[in-house]
């Protein structure tokens, strides 16, 4: 079973003995007491409590005049507490860059201790967004973001979106502490390319012959990449945007290859890894005889990708194609994109025990290609498991275990892939052999910074791949006694990284590859656990 | 300088003309209200080239005076309108869009376009103790045209600064329903605020209907009270499926977003609202049963409890 300790909810400690103890009768009592920012308690505030299946475990508490409030009758478990405040609710202890929450445990051990819950009001953002002019812009697209590590790599995900008012005003509130960016865009029209709202205006006499389209920027260009900044606790911060104008091109072609009468799907994204932040004008047209034009494209390398749906012997397949083009000074024109009939895995799990569920293997595939998502197979009442319209190409794979399972091998036409890839074509139909084993090994490992364990850690696992280029990985995350588990392992060489969560900037380093030579190597026996030493790294706002 | 009419429907006219006649366009933009021009205006004119099946859109920009100039067009139809922030122009007003013939334009006066300033409602809701909170707020309207009905326009999500602005309204008279924030799914008994209209209304009947005028901003304070919170348990006939579920005060216009999120129980085809004030409340539910589009609906009173037991029989089909 490939699992970790404390997913999603970590641990955490409680503060020694303040109140007396007082255990009931049916069950264990939770005392904590509430203060803001400054110390100070705050009183009538309302305290939620749920279990760690964020199920209700208790009507809400309000608090004392002294801050104080109490949980009577819980179950020995771990608990989340939230605290309502100005219609919002804080969370215990939210750590930055994340939406994990702590949770406080209660049982015999904490009879009598006492939670200091500092309730701090989230973080906001603001600004305007003005146009070349200084006007504002009014109805743009603000887009925040966070960069956070997954499948081994730095990706960009949307944390908020907002738009701005009639003044060109936006505020996104509700933030974590962390490392945050913004970026504006005009909202792309439903109705066309060529909305009008994203055309930047021209100054004097505008003449049709000679004109030439100016359209405005989103402000996170690979020009102008977006700058992080730190957000703390109940801070406000102000960032003011100034959409640019440019010259923008359009882009053409067409889609070869189709299967049927139906037109071709076409969508156009930006390339470089900000793909999360809307396109102004991304709108493309599916022309009835495959032909696509997307107008107002601004310089920069992007990805068009065309799919269509088509339904062979009732079951719908996905013919698709990709092309990558640069644009520079000059319309592109004549992209040609060929869809290809789709591949097929069967996948076969041996050495599964009797009653295991069908959920106890799970394996996915995920495209080497940079911007990508894992595919899980889709397992049927029998057992059997597939992959569907799966693109040509080739894919990390990765394999996942509920139970006392880990994956030992996995055969794609002859060769052991577990660690490795597999490179599907067109139309392919291949299967994979997947065995498992109840002989697994684990990792019980200690992230330590400067000879202590550091708890809350953020763990890396590389099960395959390098740190160049990274397959599959598995992340967890420390305790409040520095420690880890990993297990459900193959046995083999695995490499480990960790660090702090607790970093108010962006956590982690750029990428794998910059810390390729201060990696822990843990070699795996089969069926046994093997302790791992982590040292913690340290880092800053990614720039 | 003489006024174009607000919508000239000529489209089509200049489709004999030669495909490279050449126009010009000159024009200013004016405040509705004082007829003095606006600067920065953004002028934009649309058409279709002769020999393309795309339109092209050009955007001008007005100068200090509100004039401004497209010149060497082709000899076809072309639409135009403006737009400014602060205003309510645009392409769907008639006083700041006109359809014209590029062929007339030469010896045509320029022309006015006429921007509008905007109506804003604005302000913050508070918590009884004067802290602005989280809340949701319903704007409707009186429609004039529909012998002073009142229908829904929009509503808003506002955040914990409790801040609000509703702006790009036209001139009339509006009503405000608002309500706390809604209450998680899995803590009942959170905190409750009664659901209100402007200025403290308990219903639409005794709420107070807000004047917003032409370039004017009205500003409000709105205070929620706080409630006792309960629960609506319930169940949907067992043969339903894909049940969409709503409550809300009766009259209150259908529209718009939920004041209270309905926690669904699919194996037990029950349903349950928490953080409900007392009141008397409309419950309905949409669903299929054998794939036809069923309704069904009934009132609940909520007093000084939870209520249990609810159930909702389909009354009648919605298709």
């Amino acid at each position: 079973m490939l699992r970790a300790c404390g997913i999603g909810l970590a641990l955490f400690g409680w503060v020694p003995l303040i109140v007396p103890a007082q255990p009931t009768a049916d069950g264990f009592s939770l005392h904590g007491r509430a203060v803001d920012e400054n110390g100070r308690p705050m009183a009538g505030l309302q305290i939620t409590i749920s279990d760690d299946k964020w199920k209700a475990a208790s009507d809400p508490a309000t608090t004392d005049p002294e801050g104080l409030f109490v949980f009577n009758g819980l179950g020995e478990g771990q608990y989340i507490l939230g605290a309502i405040l100005h219609g919002g609710t804080v969370f215990y202890h939210e750590l930055p860059n994340s939406d994990d929450v702590v949770t406080t445990p209660a049982g015999p051990k904490q009879e009598g201790s006492q939670v200091l819950f500092r309730v701090v009001p989230h973080a906001v953002v603001t600004g305007f967004v003005r146009d070349e002019f200084g006007d504002p812009a009014a109805h743009a697209g603000i887009t925040l973001f966070q960069g956070g590590w997954q499948d081994g790599r730095v990706v960009f995900s949307v944390v908020q979106t907002a738009d701005t008012d009639d003044r060109g005003q936006y505020r996104i509130h509700g933030l974590h502490p962390g490392a945050y960016a913004v970026c504006a865009a005009v909202i792309p029209n439903p109705n066309g390319a060529n909305a009008p709202g994203a055309i930047a205006p021209q100054p004097g006499i505008v003449d049709f012959q000679a004109h030439e389209a100016r359209y405005y920027q989103r402000s996170c260009v690979p020009a102008r990449p977006p700058a992080f900044f730190v957000l703390e606790s109940a801070q406000r911060v102000q960032k003011d945007v100034v959409l640019a104008a440019a010259r923008a091109f359009s882009v053409r072609g067409r889609v070869t290859n189709i299967p049927s009468e139906t037109g071709a799907s076409v969508s156009l994204a930006r390339d470089d890894g900000l793909s999360v932040v809307p396109e102004p004008r991304s709108t493309g047209t599916s022309l009835a005889r495959g032909t696509f034009e997307f107008e107002g494209v601004e310089p920069g390398r992007y990805r068009i990708e065309a799919s269509v749906s088509t339904a062979t012997g009732g079951t719908p397949l996905r013919w698709s194609g990709r092309q990558t083009v640069q644009v520079e000074a000059a319309d592109a024109g004549e992209v040609e994109i060929a869809l290809e009939p789709p591949a097929r895995i069967d996948a076969a799990v041996h050495n599964l025990p009797s009653g295991a569920p069908a959920d106890a293997v799970g394996i996915g595939l995920r495209s080497t290609a940079a911007a990508s998502w894992t595919r899980w197979a889709q397992t049927a009442p029998d057992g059997s498991r597939d992959f569907e319209s799966l693109e040509p190409g080739t894919y990390w794979l990765q394999t996942r275990t509920n139970g006392p399972l880990c994956v030992e091998s996995v055969k794609f036409g002859g060769q052991e892939v577990l660690q490795g890839t597999v490179t599907l074509t067109a139309a392919e139909e291949a299967r994979l052999d997947v065995a498992v084993s109840t002989q697994c090994a684990a990792i019980d490992g200690t992230v330590v910074s400067q000879g202590k364990p550091a708890l809350l850690a953020r763990v890396m696992l590389l099960l395959s791949g390098t740190a160049e280029s990274p397959g599959d990985t598995f992340m967890s995350i420390s305790g409040d006694d520095g420690k880890f588990s990993i297990v459900g392992l193959a046995a083999g060489r695995y490499l480990l990284w960790a660090w702090s969560q607790e970093e108010l900037g962006f956590t982690g380093p750029p990428s794998l590859s910059e810390l390729r030579n201060r990696g822990t190597t843990v070699v795996l026996t089969r069926g046994e656990h093997s302790a791992a030493i982590v040292p913690l790294f340290r880092s800053g706002v990614v720039q | 300088m003489s006024r174009l009419p607000g919508w000239i429907a000529v489209c089509g006219m200049a489709s004999a003309l030669a495909a490279n006649a050449a126009g010009n366009i000159t024009g200013r933009v004016v405040d509705f209200l004082t007829g003095e021009g606006i600067e920065r205006a953004r002028v934009l004119v649309q058409l279709t080239p002769p020999g393309s099946d795309r339109p092209v859109t050009l955007v001008a920009l007005t100068n200090s005076e509100g004039t401004f100039g497209v010149r060497n067009l082709p000899g076809v139809p072309c639409l135009i309108w403006s737009e400014k922030t602060g205003y309510l122009g645009g392409q769907n007003r008639t006083e700041s869009q006109a359809t014209i013939p590029i062929s007339d334009v030469e010896a045509s006066a320029p022309i006015v376009l006429r921007l509008t300033p905007q109506a804003v409602i604005e302000g913050s809701i508070v918590d009884p103790g004067g802290t602005g909170i989280a809340a949701w707020i319903k704007l409707l309207r009186v429609v004039p045209d529909k012998g002073g009905g009142i229908e829904f326009q929009r509503d808003l999500q506002v955040d914990e600064s409790g801040e609000f602005r509703l702006a790009g309204l036209e001139a009339g008279s509006y009503y405000i329903e608002f309500a706390g924030p809604r209450a998680l799914v899995n803590q009942a008994k959170v905190r409750a605020y009664a659901v209100r209209f402007y200025p403290d209304a308990a219903d639409l009947r005794s709420a107070r209907a807000i004047q917003a005028k032409t370039g004017a901003a009205v500003q409000l304070t709105l205070q929620l009270h706080v409630a006792p919170s309960y629960q609506i348990r319930g169940r949907v006939p067992a043969a339903s499926q894909n049940p969409s579920l709503s409550l809300r005060l009766p009259g209150e216009p259908v529209a718009g977003m939920q004041f209270f999120n309905a926690a669904w129980d699919d194996r037990n085809r029950s349903f349950s609202f928490s953080g409900v004030p007392p009141g008397v409340w409309l419950l309905e539910a949409n669903f299929t049963i054998d794939g036809n589009a069923v309704q069904g609906s009934r009132i609940v009173t909520v007093e000084d409890a939870d209520v249990d037991g609810v159930t909702i029989e389909p009354a009648a089909r919605a298709n």
